[in-house]
């Protein structure tokens, strides 16, 4: 038995073989690049590194989820561990310093693609799992199921939501990188698109037409001049910002464009509604209109279809809902407990940016965590990497918060 | 002027062109037909240079003048032949007016160039003095003056006419053009954490405005406004999400007036950058203008930027006096237009090599383009009887 039991503590024995094989899979997962609907090369590794290390099930599900399930003990509550495969695009690769799908290590870093958003942390739950079944102690009970779900770059909480309806987890913890800190909510998302509508002409003459991007400009300056953002106590600011414009026709030689279209990222505190956030920019638009008759509008929260990577269509309106549980929450202190049984003193805080929270806590009420190692600040940026000493952690923690579930 | 039997194979010839298909690019078909046809018609030498320019020449008895025709082959694309009321190569006749692809823009010109030419080799034989020739340019739709200037060097024109729609009035001059494009480099970062990066966009949307503050369009009483006009804005990476661009282009479709230049064009822009620089943190941007690579139906390479300059000339100039009194001559209003030129047709001659010329063409621009694109017979022939006029007018000394 390596689960050290003493005084209520559960923690798994990480020795140097068992860090060396979660650094590797770690490495294998990053070295299968996988954007959002191209993640089967990194699930068929999921899946059967899964079976190596004895789940009980591991399924496929239609979206190409990977879901595998360990029994503890007599079974009992469900845990799910959820991470996404997907990661986002690289950029200029000629920006990045080292290969970003080599999983090469420096000074202690694995550096790559996804390495922090988020294969560390699921490699580190996909193997702490495993821990737990190899060292499992008497008095923990439970069924332990980790995900590693796809397409939750564009799509967040909406292939959570076919593993949260079939597997009807007790409890979530969501892996995306905490600094190994716990967390108990974060904004949600909205994607809203405006369309300012113009009218066509030669460029040669462009006073018979109406210049869709020229109007578009009043508003996007009239929202960096009076938008301000509404501002919750811990979850921070409800912003509005720019991820995407282009105008139509694209690309218009000698037109003047009849279209131009904005995307906005919007960050939604706990209760926002659809009708509620679009109005919000609907009044900025209204008071450019007021004193420029020419301005036309189409206002819509994004609706997105896409491709799974096994052919499957996922399909949603970008709408994520924030979520928030108090800090007395019991799940968030029976984390807490696991974690510090592991030898950790996490604060407790928030996430910064959207995750398959959104579906668990802000739609279907399940009590939800977030913890994983890594910055926050090092998710989708050039050069992305992970500390090792940050994956065991993870690891640990992810140990300790099952063991503390299960073992009350 | 035009009898029946010349009427008739003017229309048949102009209907012979549209029947040969010829997108940028594609004008192997057209071109080959008016090789054949000019020989057929009695040009005295035809040459196909390397980009696939078709050039006839006439040569009169004594020396004179180089008088060049030039019209192009090329047309824009048909896109959906189903809007069409009539095939759009299938050349019909109704109304009075031949519809097509091409026949206003410049498949009709073209027809009454080499016809015309025909023509006064026929009626004048060796009284006129110089060369005449009628240049069949490639790729104009897609390159200003590109395959223009090939021509110009082999034959050397002392006057040009080009063929662009005028309503068969003569236009002296036409604004030049430079598509202007401005690039500037953001910093990515997580949408949900926008003050860790440097939104693209944004600060595109601030240095454009900027610039449409600051900068003031030149203003010349015949070309008009030297505008500069937004035609496109994109941001990189595309379809994101989750992230902020860090990369965004615009392009400014900018139209120029005499004086203007490659580098005060560019350099106006690049000192509206540096001063929106002051009041603008973090702005990196860059100042091109934009190029344009292809491929001639030939094989051959073919590649320039969107740039071409303005030109204008006097109304008192030799060669449009005595344009216009050929055009007298011929039986037409001899009419000298108010306004520029529409395109950019005439900018490598008048602009570049400056090269006296003017823009004499049957039908309207507002036909250029469109769907059941067509011109009129009547245009057509007085658009005939007009080169007619003009070469006997240029040539006769």
């Amino acid at each position: 038995m390596d689960i050290i039991s003493n005084c209520g503590r559960f923690y798994i024995l990480m020795n140097e073989k068992r860090k060396e094989q979660l650094v590797d899979f770690c490495r294998e997962m990053i070295r299968r690049p996988s954007l959002s609907g191209q993640e089967k090369d990194v699930a068929e590794l999921v899946a059967e590194t899964m079976r190596s290390l004895g789940y009980d099930s591991v399924e496929v599900d239609n979206y190409g989820n990977v879901i595998g399930k360990i029994t503890l003990g007599n079974g009992g509550k469900t845990l799910l561990f959820e991470g996404h495969m997907d990661h986002v695009e690289i950029g200029d690769v000629s920006s990045w310093t080292v290969d970003p799908f080599a999983a090469d290590i420096f000074d202690g870093k694995i550096y790559g693609r996804a390495t922090t958003d988020m294969k560390g942390n699921l490699s580190a739950m996909i193997q702490a799992a495993a821990f737990l079944k190899e060292d499992a102690a008497d008095g923990v009970n439970g069924e332990l199921i980790v995900a590693g779900v796809v397409h939750e770059e564009c799509f967040e909480g909406v292939a959570s939501e076919a593993i949260g309806k079939k597997y009807k987890p007790d409890f979530v913890v969501i892996g995306e990188p905490s600094s190994l800190t716990l967390k108990r909510g974060q904004r949600g998302r909205a994607e809203i698109v405006l369309e300012t509508l113009g009218k066509n002409a030669h460029s040669s003459n462009p006073s018979v037409g109406l210049n869709s991007i020229k109007k578009m400009m009043k508003i996007l300056l009239e929202i960096e001049d009076s938008f301000i953002p509404e501002d919750h106590p811990v979850l921070g600011k409800g912003i509005l910002e720019v991820t995407d414009i282009i105008s139509s026709p694209y690309p218009g030689a000698s037109v003047v464009p009849d279209r131009c279209r904005v995307t906005f990222d919007r960050r939604l505190l706990v209760g926002e509604t659809e009708e509620g956030v679009l109005g919000q920019v609907q009044q900025v638009i209204d008071r450019v209109a007021a004193s420029d008759l020419e301005i036309k509008t189409k206002l819509y929260l994004a609706e997105a279809e896409e491709v799974c990577y096994n052919g499957e269509k996922i399909k949603a309106e970008r709408f994520a809902p924030g979520w928030l549980f108090p800090e007395d929450d019991v799940f968030v202190q029976t984390c807490l407990k696991g974690l510090r049984s592991a030898g950790q003193d996490p604060d407790i805080s928030h996430y910064a940016f959207c995750t398959n929270g959104s579906y668990y806590a802000g739609k279907a009420g399940i009590p939800t965590v977030g913890f994983g190692g890594s910055l926050e600040t090092l998710a989708h940026v050039v050069d992305e990497y992970i500390e090792i000493d940050h994956l065991v952690k993870a690891c640990e923690g992810y140990a300790g918060i099952a063991g503390s579930v299960f073992g009350s | 002027m035009l009898n029946m039997q010349r009427k008739d194979a003017l229309v048949l010839l102009c209907q012979d062109f549209v029947r040969c298909p010829s997108v940028s690019g594609h004008e192997r078909k057209l071109a080959s037909f008016l090789e054949e046809s000019m020989y057929s018609l009695g040009f005295d030498e035809v040459k196909v240079d390397y980009f696939g320019n078709v050039l006839g020449k006439m040569s009169f008895g004594k020396d004179g003048k180089n008088l060049l025709f030039e019209a192009q082959m090329d047309h824009v694309e048909v896109r959906d032949p189903s809007e069409w009321q009539y095939y759009p190569y299938g050349a019909f006749l109704a109304d009075q007016r031949i519809y097509g692809r091409g026949t206003t823009d410049q498949k009709g010109s073209l027809a009454a160039m080499i016809l015309a030419a025909s023509m006064l080799k026929h009626d004048f034989g060796d009284s006129l003095c110089g060369n005449l020739a009628v240049a069949a340019t490639v790729q104009q739709e897609r390159f200003e003056g590109v395959s223009s200037r090939l021509v110009g060097s082999a034959y050397e024109p002392d006057y040009v006419v080009i063929g662009e729609a005028s309503d068969l009035q003569i236009e002296r001059g036409q604004r030049g053009r430079a598509e202007i494009v401005l690039e500037n480099q953001g910093k990515m970062a997580h949408s949900a954490h926008p003050d860790y990066g440097i939104n693209a966009a944004l600060k595109m949307i601030s240095l454009v405005n900027f610039i449409r503050e600051n900068f003031n369009p030149g203003y010349d009483p015949f070309l008009g406004k030297g505008i500069l006009e937004l035609t496109n804005i994109t941001s990189f990476p595309r379809n994101n999400a989750g992230t902020i661009p860090d990369r965004c282009r615009v392009v400014f479709d900018r139209r120029l007036l005499l004086g203007d230049t490659r580098s005060n064009v560019i350099g106006d822009i690049e000192k509206l950058v540096a001063l929106a620089k002051l009041s603008i943190p973090d702005l990196d941007a860059s100042v091109h203008i934009s190029r344009v690579e292809d491929h001639c139906y030939t094989g051959v390479p073919i590649k320039g930027e969107h740039y071409v300059p303005a030109w204008l000339f006097p109304e008192d100039h030799e060669f449009i006096r005595s344009s216009l009194r050929g055009l007298k001559q011929a039986g037409l209003p001899a009419r000298l237009s108010s306004k520029a030129g529409f395109g950019t047709n005439g900018c490598y001659y008048g602009g570049v090599a400056g090269i006296p010329s003017i823009v004499f063409g049957p039908s309207s621009e507002n036909l250029a383009h469109i769907t059941d694109e067509h011109i009129k017979i009547e245009q057509l022939v007085k658009g005939c009887e007009g080169y007619y006029g003009i070469g006997r007018g240029v040539l006769a000394s």
